[in-house]
């Protein structure tokens, strides 16, 4: 078997115990390569019927190849689309100018999700994060507890090993699902070459520069790069080690300070 | 041609004047011992409170933080119960370096200097900084230092899980002081040459203990640190050479922790605070009811209607619940010890254009106990990772000057004299 | 461009035997450091008057990992000449031992750790058994800091021979046992002139020569029912497929019911398929389908695994709350579940001696190993961990938690 399906293959079965065991779940689709992976896997997981939403956080301030891209699938591929957005922050006006970035995040993704959770009283939601995003995700588990705020106990997880997943919400809000959690950017992309999975336009090249990663309009930077087919992302993501994230503009200051002061024992 | 007097400064932050004394006479720190046998040392008082942001922003513009306007390494954002970091750019009023036309400084690792701002010579910004970039001026001076591979701070969240990689961390980080302090003295031209090591607080913090314990495991490694600090410390005096003003200081002293106090925990007790949900990331857990609470280390506000969201304590009654606390915290003893030293009231120790949004009260503690303030904690006392806890009342000043004469130096000066003797040292 | 074979890698061993060294010097030789970071960490070394100590290469990604601010460094890869490995993040030492298992888990081989002057100590074989408990046998000893013990080829001979023998007693055979220097960087890319005596493999000799699994491919068929999926073309059964080959036309038996059925369809999302291997997740259309569910399992009908209530395991405790007589607990084997009992604890094991604390035991504490045997509420296909591992090893859950990891060792 080549690795790729070895790698699918996983992530099916950790779609499919998901689903086996927690019946309220959801997937988040932010249209973004990865989510737009596991998508896929998951049609090939239940033979082209997903049995569940899947969820868009909307926070308004999407590029709008994002809408078009979202509208168009969801109709080709009949998912249970639901958006979800914080019309509440939205009407007062929140938005990236109005306060800082971590605010308006909080808001319109965070708060979103939270809200949107208890309306559905979900127990589960699968969510396209990798193990080699970012490095605190190397101590992630496939499911994950986490409290009513998000919070993540990272460093006392139930443990997991030979595929045997946390079974149950109890003493928990709810559970996050990773099921793409063994694959990296290359995988990703070596996979959409081979299925042909379609992925927004902003990820390739136009005028030297393209979107190593999408979200808000306001709050993503292009990378320098010629690259224009998967083929070509290919190649440069295999060449060269800028972080994904890198492309971010979102403020990571403050989060960045409290851990610095945690670390020497203040707050 | 007349020469003008150049400064050089050293801070060494978190050092206690009694470790000065014993390491100055015990042979662990012999060039401290020659530097100190010509000059004036004195015991320091630090800022209220004696945290490093407000002591080294009280050192730099000479001013109580009633004028300065830092009172701590975070605040409540005005309205709301989140966190908002002072910066350099809040600071209310002007470091020394801006204010001497026609001379240059090099200003290195001061905390609270962050972002790093225009200025007659070079700045590398201090804790909290976060993006080299943004704590250098100027920018062409981000590849030098980069390629000397610069360190910001030391990556104290070693110091929980890894003493010894903490410790590995810790000699890289200085090493890398010393290299930028070397790059930055040739690089010149500088008046004024102020660097500071803040390695030394990061080491009391997790391993005060050591000072005092000579057969603690760490005992050598905390003692090897300040015998680097030395040799360091002998290189640049005899740099310096002879004219001008010398200084060393400490902003804060160090003594070692017997118990943590949680004072919300402690409010809580009281019936002055209801803690509803508590989160890491906010003060949000501030319920309906609450009439006061406190930030770190230990600054009690008042829960003010009007000025917080859940607050309804009318300011009329402001002084009478201040009183309160202050008497409750007067009454505190744990194992039979009273636990604050000294309550300050804010009208006492502070004035100026930021009275207003200075804590109610300040509470110091006795030596043995360091005061938390966070919100979630469950017990009164608890026992954490850290050995150490700043103390206000033994900070080090020690100076040489001929321009200075030792009854011109208060016998017990406090952190604020300090803007003055710098400027008197280098007066034309 | 082609794709390069690779292999996840955990490295493990005591504390202070220079784990962190070793990592530091496999990716200081293959060339896999930035070369920024490598400068700096030389020429602080330098200036503190030792050699380039590769403790500060962990110490600085480990650093920018936690920040996640600078490259990519989440995963730590080295590459060779044949493969490239990803190194498993597996903290051994003062975090939980179920974080370590969980990280090693993911392995398909390890390396373990020792101090030439030391020898085995508590967390090595502690680590050890976990590594047979989660079946990475096929690994390598590399004895380390032999420059401590003046290259001494008798002292490497006395370690080597202490551990081989432990290990034996785990299963465990390693492909090779190096004698090496991380600081100094004996017999990793180069051979050690300093020790002509030692005829053996260098460290990523030994490395690119161990072989990927074993072809479970081969062994007979076993596939849990993970889910029942109702759709226009009938009930498709989905699971993954654990050992064995799948091929449609093939007779198969459901258990524990032991009922034969056919394999009419194999299905993919998008096509058919004639046939599916080990690894495989597959839905597939049974003629005679007789009610399938989740917890069933499909197997060759000829190579039947073994079907019962009572099975005898060594069982790895991982709470830090003991196991207590009585305590209600559930069996976790692949998708199978069912409440079961401890019945009896054989012996009570210290896992970093493999001595027995007590025989016929009546707790169990974290770290420890018991020698148990297990009753289920209802029967379950299994087989022993030496014959399947996949279908030889279970977890017990308790309130909801996973309390310890289990490999089944002998049937009733």
């Amino acid at each position: 078997m080549d690795e790729l399906t070895e790698l699918e293959s996983r992530t099916i079965y950790v779609v499919r115990e998901a689903y086996s065991r927690f019946k309220r779940i959801g997937m988040l689709w932010s249209i973004g390569k990865d989510s737009t992976s596991l998508l896929w896997m998951c049609r090939k997981a239940f033979f082209g019927k997903i049995p569940f939403p899947v969820i868009h956080i909307d926070t308004g301030y999407k590029f709008r190849e994002i809408y078009e891209f979202r509208d168009r699938y969801a109709r080709e591929w009949g998912l249970d689309l639901m958006v979800a957005r914080n019309e509440k922050a939205l009407a007062a006006g929140t938005g990236p100018e109005t306060g800082s970035k971590l605010d308006c995040c909080h808001a319109l993704k965070t708060q979103a999700l939270i809200d949107f959770i208890a309306a559905h009283r979900l127990d589960a939601i699968l969510l396209g994060i990798r193990r080699d995003e970012h490095g605190i995700r190397s101590k992630e588990r496939y499911f994950s507890p986490r409290d009513e705020r998000f919070q993540w106990d990272y460093q006392n997880q139930p443990p997991e090993l030979w595929d045997q997943f946390k079974s149950s919400t109890e003493g928990h809000h709810h559970l996050r699902v990773h099921p793409i959690l063994h694959m990296t950017e290359l995988d990703i992309w070596r996979y959409v070459e081979r299925e042909g999975i379609p992925i927004v336009d902003l990820y390739f090249a136009k005028n030297g520069a393209r979107y190593r990663s999408i979200g808000c309009a306001c709050c993503c930077s292009t990378v320098e790069s010629e690259a224009d087919t998967v083929d070509k992302i290919i190649h440069e993501i295999a060449t060269t080690d800028v972080s994904e994230r890198a492309g971010r503009a979102q403020d990571k200051e403050n989060a960045y300070t409290m851990q610095k002061l945690r670390a020497l024992g203040y707050m | 041609m007349t020469t003008v007097p150049r400064a050089v400064i050293i801070g060494l932050d978190g050092v206690p004047h009694r470790l000065i004394e014993r390491y100055a006479s015990d042979g662990t720190m012999p060039n401290l011992g020659r530097i100190l046998s010509r000059g004036t040392l004195r015991k320091m008082a630090s800022s209220v409170p004696d945290v490093s942001c407000v002591a080294w922003s009280t050192v730099i513009t000479g001013k109580n933080a009633g004028e300065h306007g830092v009172y701590g390494f975070m605040n409540l954002r005005p309205g709301t119960y989140r966190f908002s970091f002072p910066t350099f750019d809040d600071l209310g009023a002007r470091p020394f370096w801006e204010e001497m036309p026609g001379r240059r400084a090099a200003v290195i690792n001061v905390p609270g200097t962050y972002p790093a701002r225009e200025m007659n010579g070079a700045l590398i910004s201090g804790f909290v900084a976060l993006d080299l970039a943004k704590a250098t001026h100027p920018k062409a001076l981000v590849p030098e230092l980069e390629r000397i591979g610069y360190r910001i701070d030391v990556d104290a969240s070693k110091g929980h899980s890894d003493m010894d990689a903490f410790l590995r961390d810790l000699a890289e980080e200085t090493e890398s002081k010393v290299r930028a302090y070397r790059h930055l003295w040739e690089r010149g031209p500088w008046d004024v040459f102020f660097l500071v090591f803040t390695g030394t607080d990061r080491l009391g913090h997790f391993l005060f203990e050591a000072f005092d314990d000579g057969r603690h495991p760490y005992a050598a490694a905390f003692r090897a640190h300040f015998a680097r600090i030395d040799e360091v410390l002998g290189e640049i005096e005899g740099r310096a050479g002879g004219d001008g003003l010398f200084m060393m200081l400490s902003d804060h002293g160090f003594g070692p922790i017997g118990r943590e106090v949680n004072v919300n925990r402690f409010l809580a007790e009281r019936g002055f605070l209801r803690v509803v949900d508590p989160s890491p990331d906010s003060f949000e857990g501030v319920g309906e009811g609450s009439r006061a609470f406190a930030l770190d280390p230990c600054r009690v506000y008042v829960h003010l209607a009007g000025r917080y969201p859940r607050g309804r304590v009318p300011p009329a009654d402001r002084e009478r619940v201040a009183e309160e606390v202050a008497a409750a915290f007067g009454d505190l003893r744990i194992d039979g010890r009273p636990v604050a030293r000294r309550i300050c009231r804010r009208a006492e120790t502070f004035s100026g254009p930021h009275l207003d949004a200075a804590p109610d009260l300040v509470v110091l503690p006795h030596r043995g106990f360091d005061l938390k303030a966070r919100l979630a904690a469950p017990q009164l006392v608890s026992r954490g990772a850290f050995t150490g806890a700043h103390t206000q009342d033994d900070a080090f000043l020690f100076l040489r000057s001929g321009a200075i004469p030792e009854s011109a130096i208060p016998a017990a000066p406090w952190v604020g004299d300090v803007r003055g003797l710098i400027e008197r040292g280098i007066a034309r | 461009m082609a794709k390069r074979e690779s292999m996840k890698i955990v490295i493990v061993g005591h504390v202070d035997h220079g784990k962190s060294t070793l990592i530091g010097r496999l990716l200081y030789d293959t060339g896999s450091l930035p070369p920024d970071r490598l400068d700096v960490i030389r020429r602080t070394c330098e200036e503190m008057g030792r050699p380039v100590e590769f403790a500060f290469v962990m110490d600085h990604l480990q650093e920018e990992r936690e920040r996640g601010i600078t490259i990519d460094t989440a995963q730590t890869f080295f590459r060779t000449a044949t493969r490239d490995y990803v190194i498993i993040d597996a903290p051994g030492h003062r975090e939980f031992m179920k974080n370590m298992i969980t990280g090693a888990s993911q392995a398909q081989t390890s390396i373990l750790v020792v101090d030439a002057r030391e020898g085995m100590m508590e967390q090595t074989r502690r680590h050890a058994y976990v590594l047979g408990m989660l079946n990475l046998r096929r690994n390598i000893l590399v004895i380390n800091k032999m420059d401590l013990v003046g290259w001494s080829a008798e002292r490497f001979e006395e370690v080597r021979r202490e551990i081989t023998a432990f290990l034996r007693r785990l299963d465990i055979l390693p492909a090779a046992a190096v004698p090496v220097s991380g600081t100094m960087g004996d017999n990793f890319a180069g051979r050690s002139e300093r020790m002509p005596w030692y005829g053996g493999p260098t460290v990523f000799e030994a490395l690119d020569a161990l072989e990927r699994d074993a072809d479970i491919a081969a062994l007979p068929l076993r596939l849990p029912v993970q889910d029942v999926y109702e759709r226009e073309e009938g009930r498709i059964v989905a699971g993954r497929v654990e050992s064995g080959t799948l091929a449609e036309g093939d007779e198969l038996l459901l258990l524990p019911a032991g009922r034969a059925v056919r394999v009419a369809r194999i299905l993919e999302f998008g096509r058919e398929r004639r046939a599916a291997e080990a690894g495989e997740s597959v839905g597939i259309i049974l003629e005679g389908d007789g009610g399938a569910a989740r917890g069933d399992v499909l197997s060759a009908a000829g190579d039947r695994p073994r079907v019962d209530d009572v099975l005898a395991a060594n069982l790895f405790w991982m709470s830090p709350r003991e196991f207590r007589p009585a305590e209600r607990l559930t069996f976790r084997a692949n998708t199978q579940e069912a409440p079961c009992r401890i019945e009896a604890i054989r012996r009570r094991i210290d896992s970093s001696t493999l001595e027995c604390i007590e025989e016929d035991a009546a707790v169990l504490r974290e770290t420890e190993v018991g020698e148990v045997r297990i009753r289920t509420g209802r029967r379950v296909a299994f087989e022993l961990f030496s014959a399947i591992p996949e279908m030889g090893r279970f977890v017990l859950e308790r309130d909801n938690d996973i309390v310890a990891g289990g490999i089944i060792t002998h049937g009733a």
